[in-house]
């Protein structure tokens, strides 16, 4: 009764507004983020090998090279974490944790893949960690109710990828 | 001095929701962390967010929300005692 009453009161003298200001337009989430971070630690990788055979004697070019790889891929292993976390945290809901019980153990999955391809520079690490984010985009979107195709990614390193079949 | 303000905002939910009231008061207040406060914010305006630390010297304070994604000192710096409005002295809650 005590809010009506303030309400009431609000609509006529109009009280000032405390904004407890948040950063994001929340609602919206796509794990596209997390699964591009995930191909381009695999890319990374790729480019890291090709390296290995453009420069045998691994001269200055090649740590160039080879050091800005290795930043990047440690930098898209941590976004790939990072935006998971985000869509775990902040959009999964009860009733998606029982009806996906594999899905918080995947999320650790995840991270653990993610970490081990920071560790090494090794692509089957890179293809275990996209296996598991597609797997985490499909829940996602079948908890919108919107099926899912997997296709190969229009770039390099050419892999498949959950996308959404609007 | 009590004022009325309606909160606009998630960053303190769920203790504070869009469209709950706050009563404010900044008389016979000895600020400490925890504390609910409302101030003024050169760019974002009148904001209300938790007091999380305060200065040495008492003239500065460190707000906080509980959102993940809360805009507060975290990204602003500190706040000057003397943009403070008051603390929430009273709730008003909303529907829920």
């Amino acid at each position: 009764m005590i809010y009506e009453i303030v309400k009431k009161l609000d609509s006529v003298l109009k009280f000032e507004t405390a904004s407890a200001h948040c950063d994001i337009p929340c609602g919206i989430y796509d794990p596209i983020t997390a699964q591009i971070a995930a191909l381009t630690v695999i890319r990374m990788v790729d480019l890291a090998g090709e390296l290995q055979k453009e420069h045998p004697t691994q001269d200055a070019p090649f740590h160039n090279s080879l050091a800005r790889y290795v930043a990047v891929k440690e930098e898209y292993a941590e976004k790939c974490k990072h935006e998971i976390r985000i869509i775990w945290g902040d959009y999964f809901k009860p009733e998606h944790f029982e009806k996906y019980p594999e899905l918080n153990g995947l999320v650790h999955e995840i991270l653990q893949l993610a970490s081990k391809s920071r560790q090494n520079i090794d692509r089957s690490s890179g293809l275990q960690l996209l296996k598991s984010v597609n797997r985490f985009a499909q829940i996602f979107w079948e908890t919108k109710g919107v099926a899912t195709k997997l296709a190969k990614a229009p770039y390099e390193p050419g892999e498949q990828i959950v996308y959404p079949a609007f | 001095m009590l004022k009325i303000l309606k909160v606009n905002g998630e960053s303190l939910s769920p203790e504070l929701k869009p469209g709950d009231y706050v009563v404010v008061s900044n008389r016979f207040w000895m600020p400490c962390a925890g504390d609910v406060i409302v101030f003024q914010h050169k760019r974002y305006g009148t904001m209300i967010k938790k007091l999380y630390h305060i200065s040495r010297s008492g003239s500065d304070y460190f707000v906080i929300g509980a959102h993940r994604n809360s805009i507060d000192s975290r990204h602003f710096g500190m706040i000057e005692k003397a943009a403070v409005i008051g603390r929430v002295v009273w709730l008003i809650r909303g529907k829920t």
